[in-house]
């Protein structure tokens, strides 16, 4: 599916139909195409395969310039703008846009030189006629990068395409409420935005930290039919106390992606809807959002809890093989398929280590994303067994330990090495003079997104070491879950 | 009934001793323990015991400890 020719579709047979709804505001559909067009024309100006840099908050101006980026046969890059300035000027300086879409209140950041600004409410471009060609990219997400420095993977049109196609299987339409809780720079909101913006649903995006700390409430206020998140999002929707059947009245489908969707989840929403359609789904951001899925019912999700649910099966037109391990059934996760990434931008040696071509069992020879993942699989599904290096996701988020270790080295000046104990990162840094863990942690926020500061910060007069010399990772968690963490 | 603590209100809604809270603490500050899910607990426990309503403002306001202190101080008898 073209997305663009999609969403133009759908606002020419319904204009008034509403596209997207926060904080009591609606844009229809023909309001939001319009926006779409003279955007499209004013990233046109740029030139040929415009790179659109998104500086705009979470609603209707984002998802509008992300659609005319692609118009005008360009490449957009959304912004996390809750994360540190220094981070967003790396992903500035990375990604090296030739426009910036942002609002008056936004304006230009020190940081944005070269870049053509536009103002999505100013914008006095000639409307983009008809759509051009789409690029080879569609968009870049920013991801933890291990060496401190933050991945761009590349995600090629053809794939989110791909992925469009799928999301059809939501059966979404008009008179659907469509949830938009992860922000436009995770690509969980690929889903929301697209799922319901090429199929004619509304899109609804919270309005502020009330909605954003307390999701059952926005569902219940929007009677959203069609529910999207990480898990954790069950979890406060349940500490809220607003796990009832008033809350998911109106949802007739959930999907979860992100993190292990685990029986409490599940347990809490059949008790409130013992009839919702419920998928849990898996994909790295180097292959298109996710490229599993599995339906799990009242019934039986306990049967396929292990102790996690599944991860399911390969979607249609996607491919998953485990390699590297004692049988076709154990192994580390490669992906193929049109969803898999272009690569990492302006890293070729890291693209050729994570996107090798890869000899399978059957005698095919084919270019694959290596997820780090290791997984096993019973009949048919698979199921998550942890990870091949030192990837963590906390709350969702992909974070790579040795990010947060470069970081914490670059301003103590001491070696640093990051476990996770109970979803709680704890640093500990070799150095025998002490450390002062708050005033670390407080310059840390300004290097770091606040999901990635650790919790602790532990001085050690030297690492543990395996035979080989190697830091004991092992050692250091078994030390952080015996309390060395709460030095 | 006399009303709690706050800092014994703030360190049960976190789960962390009392010596680890000061009127400097906050939300993505020190401790850790406060995080998202820690505070929409803080937010239910002073919804409890003071009775305010939870939105937009009131969560941004309550994300530090020195403004829970000053609710304390004007909601006393």
């Amino acid at each position: 599916m073209d997305p663009v020719a999609a969403l133009l579709g759908r606002a020419g047979d319904r204009p008034e139909d509403p596209a997207v709804v926060q904080g009591g505001l609606t844009v229809t559909y023909g309001a939001f195409a319009e926006r779409v067009m003279w955007l499209a024309g004013a990233f046109a100006r740029a030139g040929e395969a415009p790179k659109v840099l998104i500086d705009l908050p979470q609603g209707a101006d984002a998802y509008a310039a992300m659609f005319a980026a692609l118009m005008a046969g360009g490449t957009y890059c959304p912004v996390n703008r809750e994360a540190p300035a220094a981070a967003q000027e790396r992903v500035f300086r990375a990604f090296a846009p030739s426009v910036v879409a942002t609002d008056a209140a936004t304006g230009r950041r020190p940081w944005m030189e070269g870049a053509v600004l536009v103002d999505v409410a100013g914008c006095d471009a000639s409307p983009l006629p008809a759509p051009r060609e789409p690029a080879e990219a569609a968009y870049v997400m920013f991801t933890s990068g291990s060496t401190g420095i933050p991945k761009g993977v590349v995600v090629p049109s053809a794939g989110l395409a791909h992925y469009c196609d799928w999301a059809a299987a939501f059966e979404a339409g008009p008179g659907d409420r469509w949830s938009q809780h992860p922000n436009i720079a995770f690509d969980l909101s690929v889903l929301d935005i697209y799922g319901a913006l090429t199929r004619g649903a509304s899109l609804h995006p919270p309005a502020g930290p009330a909605d954003r700390l307390m999701p059952g409430a926005l569902a219940r206020r929007e009677r959203l039919t069609i529910w999207n998140s990480v898990p954790t999002a069950i979890d406060l929707v349940v500490e809220a106390r607003q796990a009832t059947a008033e809350t998911f009245a109106s949802v007739r489908m959930a999907s979860f992606c992100g993190e292990p969707l685990r029986g409490r989840h599940l347990r809490a929403l059949f008790e409130a809807r013992p009839d919702m359609r419920v998928q849990n789904t898996y994909g790295p951001t180097e292959a298109t959002v996710s490229c599993t899925e599995v339906a799990l019912d009242a019934a039986d999700f306990e049967a396929l809890c292990r102790p996690v649910a599944s991860l399911g099966a390969a979607i249609p037109g996607m491919e998953l093989h485990l390699i590297d391990g004692p049988d076709a059934d154990h192994g580390e996760i490669a992906i193929a398929g049109p969803q898999v990434a272009l690569g990492y931008l302006g890293d070729p040696a890291r693209t050729a280590r994570s996107f090798p071509v890869v000899d399978l069992p059957d005698g095919r020879r084919l270019r694959v994303y290596r997820t780090g993942d290791l997984a096993r699989r019973e009949e048919g599904l698979l199921y998550f067994e942890g990870r091949a290096d030192r990837q963590v996701k906390i709350t969702g988020h992909r974070i790579e330990l040795g990010e947060i270790d470069a970081a914490v080295e670059r301003l103590s000046g001491a070696p640093a090495a990051s476990v996770v104990v109970n979803d709680r990162i704890v640093t500990f840094l070799a150095t025998a003079e002490g450390a002062d863990s708050a005033a670390l942690r407080a310059r840390l926020r300004d290097a770091l997104p606040a999901y990635a500061v650790p919790t602790s910060i532990v001085p050690l007069a030297e690492f543990p070491r395996t035979p080989n010399d190697k830091v004991d990772f092992e050692a250091l968690t078994a030390m952080a879950g015996r309390g060395h963490a709460a030095a | 009934m006399p009303r709690p603590d706050p800092y014994a209100l703030v360190a049960a809604a976190l789960e962390c001793p009392l010596d680890a809270l000061d009127a400097d603490s906050g939300l993505d500050r020190e401790p850790a323990a406060w995080d998202s899910m820690a505070h929409l607990r803080v937010m239910l426990a002073l919804e409890e015991v003071y009775g305010i309503v939870i939105d937009d403002e009131t969560i941004e306001r309550y994300a530090r400890m020195a403004a829970i202190l000053d609710l304390h101080a004007a909601a006393r008898p």
